[in-house]
């Protein structure tokens, strides 16, 4: 099994291991950069949404520390902004933080030199700080520009108490008293107390701080700070003001530790609910671009589908054989398929091709495969000189049929897909093979089809075709007789998604040169080249992706010239599951293998030489297929639970919905578009109908179950747990009513093994 | 979800479309295909006009059954398309954008036969698109095979995206007369690297131009893919010689090769070179071998488990013992 460390291992130590270690440096460093991203917008987020409020009411509630250390991260992201400048100072003020004061004072000064306010703070703030001499001038100024402000003068009567000042002090306390009447007035030497600041204990006035504009303009205002407009004349008389600010505790260090405690619990508060915004943006945004990605794709298959069916004019054409097509080898791994082999080898010795052999290796059934076919095809051991260019499993026979000459059976041991196609490859006579499930039905043409690209173009190292589901469908002889719908709501959503899947799943990178899946069900694949890149990885679940993958790497990295096609043709059915858990079982696989192929081959993410492949579809595979259970899991949870909680906003919420299901639904109708512009296989009306009511059910519980099953895929592959391919029976009652089934499928047939697959008819 | 219920209405307007489009296809078929199948006896007296939708219609019915057919039955089907129309159908398409009804026209020029089409088929044998040009050069080969070969075969240096099997199709419809000194003429002035590509195209001549061209050319090419590509397509027994030099070949793709024309045209004397083949180390090169062996005159089951018998080499025994259950 492999792991990340497995697979860091195989990047390290393969030929290409330093491209592979920069790969894997590379994507910690995007990884890095996308936390710090995330953190410098929920930072953002926290200073835009929350900052400068929650400052204010810490403010308001006399919390003068909490205060500071939001809107010094408020003023990180904010820096010319005035208010929040202007109430930084008075917090530090408020906290007899004088020096800190000033300085933020000074910072507000640079930008509106003649603002009396600004003035005033920072006369207060350096006579609190024992420096009247240096206050004066500025409280001189500030009285002059603010004539009303009571604490103007009393800061300035203050600021008057050095000796020799006294006759001055006198006159200004006498102007004092005929302008404000009402309040006490005092000289410093009556109070004992010059050098102590005004009304420190009061929280600076917070309502209505000035902008930038105002402040320069609000001379004859009231200070705003750090004064307090509504202060009594007993409260700012020049006596009363005590330094000692209400949490001036006599255990300094206690009510610091205090003040660090709520400052600790007001940002880590605050950092859950960016989070909580952050996190909405990331699902939302992630799936904006999911189904953004595949909407391009989707242009792109509309582009090469309309071009395709222009040039399919060419099929009124008789179809002759140049002697010029390449013969082919047709691979048919067999694991228990004693019901099925015998209707699938008939179905292809009856394929329109020039040249072709088949090869069924049974990959060491315990059911009666090799009985079956011994019988049906009258095999006879047969003495090959079998080459071992692959390392396979042991084979124990080789038969060949005294019936049908380019039909032979290799009986080989269990040791998987992987490694039965290796044996088939070992034993393949002809330059191109074709690995098809034994349980596939293909069309009369599919080789035809599937080798066209081979004879256009000869770069071309590998070509997949549609995959459809049979199901609903009707089989005779091994081919397909009639095209329905199942009664399956489960199959039919299959269909839809299967139309998805290779309509503009496949097609779309197919003009790319960087499709990376050719399914195992039928693709056809140039035989040296395959060999030369080490055949089928045994061991691996998804071996058809990682073959594929590979091929890309070797190629691409070796900088020699190849392609890998797809052809949109509907060349090859097969059965969808139609109950929960096969379907489970499935799709678990499929997630184990996707992971298994791309975390095998991560030094082609974005390689140097990685073209389109490395670029753009390898990323986009990793990003929204291989991790994508885990973002639409979380996402769903996380948009419902805070939902629910109160804490996402409607709006948020439907937006999730608009592009999670909307998008959802507008990808599945182009792939029906697609279907509809090309093949349109589906003959009736009421087919669309149910295909459309398929594509709109599909985003209610469907597509969220499977995300659960892939995000348990792509949990297992993490943990190392081993994968399985899981019981697949089939009930192979592909016949159309009244044909006869193979003896020996009826036979062996065990009641207690019906299949849970059925094509219903 | 405007834009989901915009497509949804596509969608439904497309079928729509399509099932009309199939009703009227049918409605096409019942009157005309019982005329086309009487047209390859005797021309109908009244044939009704076809209407411009269903000109495709009308064509790709008649090119199916054009295709279909072989001697001078096509030309009651040649009247019938006349006197419809059609020629004038298929230039009016041909100057359109579409693909399919252009592809359509061109091979619809091609079965109508008119001398007066070729400048026509002439400048879209020049098309980019490879389809059309070479669907052009088939419908040119139609209307005079002597005059089209001429402009085709020296193409097919630069046209390398013509698909080779189509490129073989018209070869031999055109026969070996008319390609074989062409297709000398322009191997002659290919590149090395071209002629791997084109020497298969050789198949489609005379053997004995095949045997006086591989003759001067194999002895003064070392190149493995060409030499392979020679021997693939050589079958006269005045080659014998030449193919015998071969067969102890560095390359095993010319010893495949070699051991491959000498089962198709050796004699029994070449049975001690096969025989030294099957100890070969190429898998491949003993296989061909073996089979080569056992296609030989006077060689049956006897003379084989003779030969393995003899065999030190547990390949080229193998090899036999494959080979002589294949010949079961």
């Amino acid at each position: 099994m492999i792991s990340i460390d497995a697979f860091k291992a195989h990047c390290f130590e393969s030929p290409a291991g330093q491209s592979g270690m920069r790969s894997w440096r590379a994507s910690w460093l995007l990884i890095l950069l996308v936390m710090c991203a995330m953190l410098g917008v929920s930072q953002r987020v926290l200073a835009d949404e929350d900052g400068l409020d929650k400052a204010k009411s810490a403010m308001a509630a006399g919390q003068y520390y909490q205060a500071q250390v939001g809107l010094q991260d408020w003023l990180k992201l904010h820096r010319k902004n005035i208010e929040g400048r202007l109430l930084l100072a008075q917090a530090f003020y408020a906290q007899q933080k004088y020096p800190a004061a000033i300085l933020h004072y000074d910072l507000l000064l640079q930008r509106a030199p003649e603002n009396g306010n600004y003035l005033l703070g920072k006369g207060q703030a350096l006579l609190a700080s024992g420096q009247p001499a240096a206050a004066l001038p500025l409280l001189h100024q500030a009285r002059v520009k603010l004539p009303d402000n009571e604490q103007a003068w009393q800061a300035e009567v203050h600021a008057l108490s050095a000796p020799g000042q006294n006759e001055q002090q006198q006159e200004l306390l006498r102007q004092a008293r005929m302008k404000f009447p009402q309040a006490q007035w005092t000289s410093s030497a009556q109070s004992g107390s010059a050098t102590q600041p005004i009304s420190a204990s009061q929280p600076p006035a917070v309502s209505q701080p000035p902008t930038a504009s105002q402040a320069q303009k609000q001379t004859a205002a009231q200070p705003s700070a750090p004064a307090t407009p509504d202060a009594s004349p007993q409260q700012t008389a020049v006596p009363q003001v005590q330094p000692a600010v209400t949490r001036a505790a006599p255990n300094p260090a206690a009510a610091d530790a205090e003040e660090a405690a709520e400052a600790t619990g007001f940002s880590a508060k605050s950092f859950w609910l960016a989070m909580v915004r952050v996190g909405e943006w990331i699902f939302i945004i992630y799936f904006i671009c999911l189904n953004s990605g595949y909407l391009v794709l989707n242009l792109l298959s509309m582009v090469s589908l309309s071009r395709l069916m222009q040039a399919r004019v060419m099929d009124v054409l008789p179809q002759v054989y140049s002697g010029l097509e390449p013969p082919i080898s047709l691979l048919v791994p067999a694991y228990n398929e004693e019901k099925t082999i015998v209707t699938s080898v008939h179905a292809m010795l009856q394929l329109s091709y020039s040249q072709y052999e088949i090869i069924v290796i049974n990959d060491g059934s315990t059911d009666n495969t090799i009985e079956v076919l011994r019988r049906e095809f009258s095999l006879v051991p047969f003495p090959e000189a079998y080459r071992s260019r692959l390392p396979t499993k042991p084979v124990r026979t080789i038969y060949r049929s005294t019936v049908y000459p380019n039909v032979r059976v290799i009986d080989k041991e269990n040791g998987g897909k992987a490694d039965t196609l290796n044996v088939g490859i070992n034993a393949s006579r002809y330059p191109l093979f074709c690995a098809v499930d034994a349980d596939s039905i293909l069309q009369r043409d599919s080789l035809q089809r599937v080798a066209q690209p081979f004879l256009e173009d000869p770069t071309v190292i590998a070509a997949g075709g549609t995959i459809r589901l049979a199901n609903g469908c009707q089989v005779s002889g091994g081919f397909l007789e009639k095209i329905g719908l199942p009664k399956s709501k489960l199959a039919m959503i299959q269909i839809v998604e299967y139309l998805r899947a290779f309509l503009f799943g496949r097609m779309g990178w197919s003009p790319l040169n960087a499709m990376l899946i050719i399914s195992g069900a039928f693709g056809l694949f140039r035989k040296e080249s395959v060999i030369k890149a080490g055949g089928y990885l045994a061991g691996t679940i998804g071996e058809d992706m990682e073959l594929v993958v590979r091929l890309h790497k070797l190629y691409r990295l070796a900088g020699r010239p190849y392609r890998i096609v797809f052809v949109p043709d509907p060349i090859c059915w097969t059965e969808a599951p139609e109950n929960l858990k096969t379907l489970k079982v499935q799709r678990i696989r499929w997630q184990h293998g996707l992971s298994d192929s791309l975390g095998l081959h991560l030094n082609l993410l974005f390689n140097r030489k990685g073209g389109a492949v490395g670029w753009f579809a390898f990323p986009f595979m990793l990003i929204f297929e291989w991790f994508a259970p885990v973002i639409e899991v979380l996402g769903y949870i996380f948009m419902i639970v805070f939902f629910i909680l109160g804490i996402i906003p409607n709006e948020i919420m439907w937006i999730f919905l608009m592009v999670s299901i909307g998008f959802g639904l507008l990808l599945s109708v182009s792939g029906l578009l697609l279907e509809e512009m090309s093949f349109h296989i589906f003959p009736k009306t009421r087919h669309l109908a149910w295909l459309l009511f398929a594509l709109v059910i599909e985003n209610f519980g469907y597509r969220q179950l499977t995300s659960i099953w892939r995000l348990m895929g792509l949990l297992r592959w993490m943990t190392g747990s081993k994968a399985r391919w899981g019981e697949m029976k089939r009930q192979a009652n592909w016949h159309k009513p009244g044909e006869k089934v193979p003896v020996e499928s009826a036979v062996a047939a065990d009641p207690a093994k019906v299949a849970t697959l059925r094509l219903q008819n | 979800m405007l834009l989901t219920l915009a497509i949804i209405m596509q969608i439904v307007m497309m079928r729509y479309l399509l099932l009309r489009r199939e009703a009227r296809r049918r409605r096409f078929l019942a009157i005309w295909l019982p005329l086309m199948v009487q047209s390859l006896v005797e021309t109908p007296k009244k044939l009704p006009r076809v209407a411009k939708a269903d000109r495709l219609t009308f064509l790709s019915l008649w090119i199916h059954l054009q295709e279909s057919l072989r001697g001078n039955m096509k030309d009651g089907l040649i009247n019938l398309a006349r006197t419809a129309d059609m020629g004038q159908a298929a230039h009016r398409a041909i100057s359109r954008r579409g693909m399919a009804q252009r592809l359509l026209a061109v091979i619809a020029l091609g079965h109508l036969r008119q001398k007066t089409d070729w400048s026509v088929l002439e400048k879209l044998l020049q098309e980019p698109n490879a389809l059309l040009s070479i669907a052009a050069a088939r419908s040119m080969m139609q209307i005079n095979p002597e005059a089209a070969i001429s402009r085709f075969i020296p193409l097919l240096i630069t046209r390398t995206d013509w698909p080779p099997v189509r490129v073989a199709m018209i070869l031999r419809e055109a026969g070996p007369d008319l390609v074989s000194q062409p297709l000398v003429d322009l191997l002659k002035r290919a590149s090395p690297e071209q002629l791997p590509e084109l020497i298969p195209f050789l198949e489609q001549a005379h053997d004995d131009v095949i045997a006086e061209f591989a003759r001067g050319f194999i002895d003064v090419n070392t190149d493995p893919p060409v030499i392979a590509a020679f021997l693939r397509v050589m079958k006269s027994p005045q080659d014998l010689d030449m193919v015998r030099r071969q067969v102890v070949h560095t390359d095993w793709r010319v010893r495949v090769q070699a051991a491959l024309a000498l089962g198709r045209m050796g004699l029994v004397e070449d049975r001690r070179l096969l025989i030294h083949l099957l100890a070969d180390q190429q898998w491949w090169v003993r296989y061909r071998a073996a089979q080569a062996l056992s296609q030989l005159p006077f060689v049956d089951l006897d003379y084989l488990r003779g030969i393995q018998l003899q065999q030190s080499d547990r390949y080229a025994h193998d090899i036999l013992d494959q080979v002589m259950e294949e010949k079961v």
